[in-house]
């Protein structure tokens, strides 16, 4: 059976319970501070704060694990390639004619620092929102309803293909599918079969949403959408806002040129 | 609108969907097609695989050809409304559609959103939502579920439900429905059954039922058009239809079992009975004495008992749970000979599925131990392990990739090494047992969902293995391609090879099966031949499944019986009739 809830792990805690918005503001604020600051300090900070605030928050542990799965390799190419690509200041290593400084290397830490970070702080709302909870926020914060729709869909339907693809990699080794013991060629090859059998799946899932939404009067016009869920801010929810607003601002004071 | 004339009325309704191969025209989905339905009355279209019932309901609900390229002709109005001057999604407030396949309409993150959502874009307000979005859950059965779980993770039978009360939560008047049987166990479809009736009588509902499942249509339908190639070929009364029209199983139908039966009585005797459902049946035979020696009672067939044969599968004290997740399989002791034909069957989450992905290794014990004819699974890959066991997954038309449908068979046995005459020769076989010979050369993707599944079914069929496993294999197929399924199956059993049938279906499993076990909560509740089993009424029920109408007849008339079949019992009781 396919199951997946994209990026959303079920939990109950102070984190569950803040307002969607909240959370969206954090993410938006954590993935500012990565765009603005070239302080690696600042970054890994950032990053920390999000694994603090995801452990505070009772977030299962596999979420921060699945993530640093995903990342790592990601994490790893910036490492190794940026300071390639910056030749200027002190030279620490020589390969060859390559020179790695130290200044390439900062910037491979620097970038790869931004893209965890930002990925992190991005992760606090994914696993603690279901996508409904975050079309609802963006819908109350006068993102079009289409839009929000698009977004929470594609976040859901990430997952579900993911689920997917394992159930036709399942189908595919029990017709005698072998992975195992082969070259990277021909590995590479051998995923054929299931990566061509899921875009099939995933355009046929498409089709069957298009049909399901539109047979529930999706895009029905002259007719105000109403929800079921009313998103209210509480006094905890504004104080975390102003808390993430204040963080912020400090962070883009340190960030500022000296 | 003003509305003059029938309810729902289909005038020479005719469809084309877009050609598969550049430069053609593709054949008629639909051609001429007319039919009207009433408030409160229930219209059930039935046929062969890829008659058009599908076809025919996406285009009522108004989503083609707005929705997909294609060319249609005729008309299709709904209280009033041409249905296809409006754009889709317009009259979601009159009509509810609810698809065969769950997966593209429960799109929510919780069971109670999923039910509102529809009722958001109608712009219903926020008190009335709930009030509606309670209703539909407790007519759908669905009330005791949490309404904030996710939709995915409820059992096959409550997302067909879950699908049903969103489309209801909306009160359409017309409700259409498309295959809402497939894949649902009795006690599931005993509970659509009695929801559906409640709404039609107490609220005028009109349903345009499209379905291949005789008993559901039997018990439903006041009218039911059986379409082939698109075209209606025959109407009327259920009874009419199935009892009169000659060339029934050519047409891909079956008759549900007490109207098999009395057909059978009346072939082979000069009685003329009517009856058509089971208690007609029981009616029409009560006035008749029977021999007050009977037919003794049922006993065991032979090789049930491992004995010395050699045993093709062996499960010792098997356990498993998900993470984080309730035990699955709570200590699974079974043994099953080789060259046997056995039924695994269960209500939805009973393990029955959990068990048999431990067979081809997708999941591995966590603690006990499984072999395969003798040897243990452990420490072999899923790959070496397919050279021993097919396993047709629930939903194997996923698997399909190949440009043509004899390459998608081929896949299989070619993965195992087989000579090239060899892989020939079983493709061939299999193309042959699953009548795909003629399509063989089409891309499979895009073929109807029956047909896939055919061609998922005849691509493990091809790969010869000494023990199959097949997963609910018969959802979703006309009568055509349960029986080819069936005669597959009889044929790899005569061949010598295990076959391990998952089912929810006891007229298709006491058809086939030399032994049935029935599981609850991850342990075999009981496990013997055919009639123990399915007299065993008490049990079946506790594991949602009723028995099969052999055996409730001769349950009804207080007697044992030998008789598993609709046919095997009209023989028996004739010949018990003084």
């Amino acid at each position: 059976m396919i199951r997946s809830q994209g990026f959303y792990i079920e939990g109950q805690s102070w984190l569950y319970r803040l307002d969607p918005r909240v959370r969206l503001w954090y993410a938006g604020a954590v993935i500012a501070v990565c765009i603005i600051s070239a302080r690696i300090g600042l970054l890994a900070g950032a990053l920390l704060l999000s694994h603090l605030v995801l452990a505070a928050g009772r977030v299962r542990l596999r979420a921060v694990i699945t993530a640093w799965k995903a990342l790592l390799p990601l994490v790893a190419v910036i490492l190794l390639l940026q300071p390639l690509f910056v030749p200027q200041g002190e030279i620490v290593l020589e390969i060859g004619s390559l020179h790695i400084t130290a200044k390439g290397l900062e910037t491979g830490v620097l970038y790869a620092l931004r893209m965890a970070a930002s990925a992190f702080g991005l992760l606090v709302p994914l696993a603690t929102c279901p996508a409904s909870r975050l079309v609802r926020a963006f819908e109350q914060l006068g993102l079009p309803y289409r839009l929000g729709l698009v977004i929470g869909l594609a976040l859901q339907y990430l997952g579900q293909l993911g689920s997917m693809y394992t159930s036709i990699l399942e189908a595919q080794q029990a017709r005698g599918l072998r992975l195992e013991g082969r070259n990277l060629m021909q590995r590479a090859r051998a995923f054929i079969p299931t990566v061509v059998a899921l875009v099939i799946a995933a355009l046929r899932l498409s089709d069957n949403l298009a049909l399901g939404l539109a047979a529930r009067g999706f895009g029905v016009t002259g007719r105000k959408r109403t929800t079921l869920v009313q998103l209210v801010m509480r006094a905890t929810d504004w104080l975390a806002a102003v808390g993430i607003t204040l963080a912020l601002a400090g962070a883009v004071l340190l960030s500022l040129p000296r | 609108m003003p509305q003059s004339g029938p309810f729902v009325e289909i005038c020479n309704l005719s469809y084309r969907y877009p050609s598969l191969r550049t430069g053609s025209v593709s054949t008629h989905a639909l051609r001429d097609v007319s039919l009207s339905i009433e408030p409160g009355e229930c219209v059930a279209v039935t046929g062969p695989n890829g008659c058009g019932l599908t076809t025919l309901c996406l285009a009522t609900s108004g989503l083609i050809p707005h929705l997909s390229e294609g060319v249609l002709e005729g008309t299709i109005r709904v209280a009033g409304h041409n249905v296809q001057s409006e754009p889709p999604g317009a009259l979601a407030g009159l009509m509810g559609l609810v698809m065969q396949d769950p997966l593209g309409q429960l799109f929510n993150t919780s069971v109670e959103e999923e039910v509102a959502w529809g009722l958001g874009n109608l712009g219903v307000p926020r008190d009335e939502m709930e009030e509606r979005v309670g209703w539909a859950l407790r007519v759908t059965g669905l009330q005791d579920v949490p309404r904030t779980q996710p939709p995915h993770a409820l059992s096959g039978g409550q997302q067909k439900r879950l699908a049903l009360a969103a489309a209801l939560a909306l009160q359409p008047r017309l409700l259409i429905l498309d295959k809402p049987a497939g894949g649902l166990t009795p006690r599931g479809h005993a509970e659509m059954v009695a929801v559906l009736r409640n709404l039609r009588h107490d609220g005028g509902l009109a349903i345009l039922l499209a379905e291949n499942d005789s008993r559901l249509i039997a018990e439903m339908a006041d009218r039911v058009f059986v379409l082939d190639a698109g075209q209606v070929v025959s109407q009327g009364s259920p009874r009419a239809v199935y009892t009169q029209t000659p060339d029934l199983a050519e047409r891909g139908l079956s008759l549900p079992p007490a109207a098999a039966f009395t057909k059978e009585v009346n072939t082979h005797s000069d009685l003329n009975l009517s009856a058509f459902t089971d208690a007609e049946v029981l009616a029409q035979t009560g006035s008749y004495a029977l021999k007050p020696e009977g037919v003794g009672a049922p006993q065991s067939p032979a090789g049930l008992g491992t004995g010395s044969v050699e045993v093709a599968v062996t499960v010792r004290q098997l356990r498993f749970a998900y993470p984080q997740g309730a035990p699955v399989l709570q200590g699974i002791d079974l043994a099953i000979p080789s060259g046997q034909l056995a039924t695994l069957m269960g209500d939805n989450g009973a393990g029955k599925t959990t068990l048999a992905r431990h067979l081809i290794g997708l999941l591995r014990p966590q603690s006990g131990e499984i072999l395969l004819f003798g040897r243990t699974v452990s420490g072999r890959s899923i790959g070496e392990l397919a050279r021993e066991v097919g396993f047709a997954f629930q939903n194997p038309e996923l698997q399909i990739f190949s440009p043509t449908v004899r390459e998608e068979i081929a896949f299989g046995p070619r993965n195992l090494d087989m000579s090239e005459a060899q892989v020939d020769q079983y493709v061939q076989d299999a193309l042959d047992s699953f009548a795909l010979t003629d399509l063989a050369d089409l891309p499979p993707a895009g073929l109807t969902f029956s047909t896939r599944r055919l061609v998922a079914l005849a691509s493990i069929a091809a790969m010869h293995t000494p023990l199959i496993v097949l997963d609910e294999p018969t959802v979703g197929l006309d009568e055509t391609g349960r029986q080819q399924v069936l005669t597959w199956m009889r044929k790899r059993h005569a061949e010598g090879a295990t076959i391990l049938l998952i089912t929810h279906d006891t007229e298709f499993a006491a058809a086939c099966a030399e032994r049935v076990i029935v599981m609850q909560h991850g342990r075999i509740i009981v496990d013997g031949a055919p009639l123990q089993v399915f007299a065993d009424q008490a049990t079946l029920q506790k594991a949602g499944l009723v028995p099969p109408f052999a055996l409730r007849f001769a349950d009804g008339q207080g007697r044992p019986t030998h008789a598993l079949t609709p046919e095997a019992a009209a023989h028996e009781w004739l010949e018990l009739r003084q």
